[in-house]
């Protein structure tokens, strides 16, 4: 997987799992906010509404208007209701649907009654808020995220230039057309870092490479001399007369074993004289007229070698 | 016959003297530029075998020379050296041939052999020995006056064996002889010994002695003993 896509996978998981957890605490934090916000109103209500009916009592001056439904009941005056908030709906005629309220219970003595009270308090424009505020959180940060992930990709691409520069001259480094490696100087220090070492590592196998080129060049060239004399030596040691078997045995030995060496030597100048390009001229070869040529060349090889081998499938036989 | 060998390296030298005096040449070595030179002013010689690379000068210069005094010996360079441009250049100059270093004795000695024959028979081309005759140019073998019917490698074989009379020659230097650079690349040269057979029956059934000899392990001897 590449690194971009890596990062961005990370990015986007981690802050989708941050969005969603803060979206909820979010949406509770305002719920409860709006809640209280409600409760305290209801609270006041109670007291407007009990001032006021025992300012009516008194027939003292009333006003009791108010936006939020009030039921009023009267109860038997030895029972008692605590206190307390509760979340219910009511069915709306006139919308024909349940709308969501908080309500507030408590009773109070008025007069010599007691009297249990219901406020209500419609919670359909609350939700309407809240609805509203998340909708236009989510989509921030929808937009939020698809930005990061954008930008992210389009930084990438920048920052990370210096190393994929770096990357394809390593790739296409080729010690014989170009010791150097010629990268560009990063504003990055950690890339700077990684094109020095690229740097010295590629002088340093350019150095091994010179040495081991001349190293094999010096050997063998110098090597041909004494294989030289090894074999003139090998030669006139066979032409002494009066060998018995075993002797004879020991110097053949000898002499195939000097010939293997001059045939590596042989290979062996032959591979340093290509890395030296001493064969730069490339030229169409007639492939079929080369072939023929050797195949009528080694006729008489390929014909034994055949024929020694019938012997032997026969002989096995 | 007289050969001047200029070759550097002493004990490379002296091999290669030890090898023409025992095929009957009387030879004088040099060990570097200078003596060779003086030398080649002093004397005449039938065959130079000059190596390039000389402690004192390059062995070039010794052809060079040799071509300015008009001389006719045979020249033979033998160097380490293998390049096109080398080979090249040397026989520009005016040598006969160019034996890569490390070669075998009987290599040289018939390539020395070949190059006098060339020098001196400049008319008819022939190697006559005992009921045997090589029609060089011709490439045609002669048995008591009776033409032989032999391959062109069997033909380069019998030359290289004639050159080298008396001496055991080994499969690897026959192969090379007769089958130049390329038998770097193989690895065994037992196929060698069909064609001796094949050589030696077409001799003899045209009457010749039978002067192949197999030496057991290393190669071929042309016996004439």
């Amino acid at each position: 997987m590449k690194l971009l896509n890596k990062t961005s996978l990370i990015i986007v998981t981690v802050a989708l799992f941050i969005f969603f957890l803060g979206g909820i605490a979010f949406y509770k934090i305002i719920q409860s906010m709006i809640i209280t916000q409600v409760d305290r109103e209801l609270v006041n209500q109670k007291h407007n509404v009990i001032n006021e009916l025992n300012s009516f009592l008194k027939l003292d001056d009333v006003f009791l208007i108010t936006e939020n439904k009030i039921n009023i009941k009267r109860m038997d005056s030895r029972s008692h209701i605590d206190e307390m908030f509760k979340d219910t709906v009511l069915y709306d005629q006139r919308e024909k649907l349940f709308v969501p309220y908080r309500q507030l219970r408590f009773h109070t003595i008025i007069g010599e009654n007691n009297f249990k009270f219901s406020i209500y308090r419609s919670m359909l424009e609350a939700e309407n808020l809240i609805e509203q505020i998340v909708i236009t959180m989510t989509l921030m940060l929808v937009a939020f995220i698809l930005s990061m992930f954008f930008l992210n990709r389009y930084f990438f691409r920048k920052i990370w230039d210096d190393f994929f520069f770096a990357v394809n001259k390593v790739q296409k480094y080729n010690l014989r057309d170009d010791p150097n490696l010629n990268l560009q100087i990063s504003e990055v220090e950690e890339f700077q870092m990684l094109n020095e070492v690229f740097e010295t590592l590629t002088d340093r196998i350019h150095k091994d490479y010179l040495s081991l080129k001349e190293f094999t060049e010096n050997a063998s060239h110098e090597i041909q001399t004494p294989l030289s004399i090894m074999r003139a030596k090998i030669e006139l040691l066979l032409q002494y007369p009066g060998y018995k078997e075993d002797q004879v045995a020991l110097i053949s030995s000898l002499n195939e074993a000097v010939n293997r060496l001059s045939n590596i030597n042989k290979v062996l100048i032959l591979l340093t004289r290509i890395e030296n390009n001493q064969y730069p001229e490339l030229s169409k070869v007639h492939l079929k007229e080369r072939i023929d040529y050797h195949l009528e060349n080694f006729k008489e090889v390929i014909e034994c070698i055949v024929s020694a081998k019938s012997e032997l499938f026969t002989s096995q036989i | 016959m007289k050969i001047l060998i200029i070759e550097d390296e002493m004990a490379l030298a002296e091999s290669i003297g030890h090898y023409l005096s025992d095929e009957g040449y009387l030879y004088e070595l040099a060990f570097d530029y200078s003596s060779a030179s003086a030398k080649i002013n002093a004397y005449d010689y039938d065959c130079v075998i000059v190596d390039i690379n000389l402690p004192d000068g390059n062995g070039l210069n010794i052809i060079r020379e040799l071509k300015e005094n008009q001389s006719t010996s045979g020249i033979i360079i033998i160097s380490a050296r293998n390049s096109l441009v080398d080979r090249i250049t040397g026989l520009d100059i005016g040598a006969d041939d160019y034996l890569v270093k490390p070669f075998n004795l009987s290599e040289l000695n018939a390539r020395i052999k070949s190059v006098i024959r060339r020098i001196s028979f400049s008319g008819s081309n022939e190697i006559i020995f005992n009921e045997i005759r090589i029609d060089i140019d011709s490439i045609q073998v002669f048995v008591h006056d009776e033409l032989v019917n032999l391959t062109k490698k069997e033909f380069d074989m019998l030359i290289f064996f004639i050159s080298n009379k008396n001496r055991v020659l080994t499969k690897e230097s026959i192969g090379e002889n007769v089958w130049g650079d390329y038998a770097d690349s193989l690895n065994s040269f037992d196929f060698i010994y069909t064609h001796i057979k094949n050589l030696r029956k077409k001799l003899l059934d045209k009457g010749a002695d039978d002067y192949l000899q197999n030496v057991y392990g290393v190669g071929y001897k042309f016996n004439t003993l």
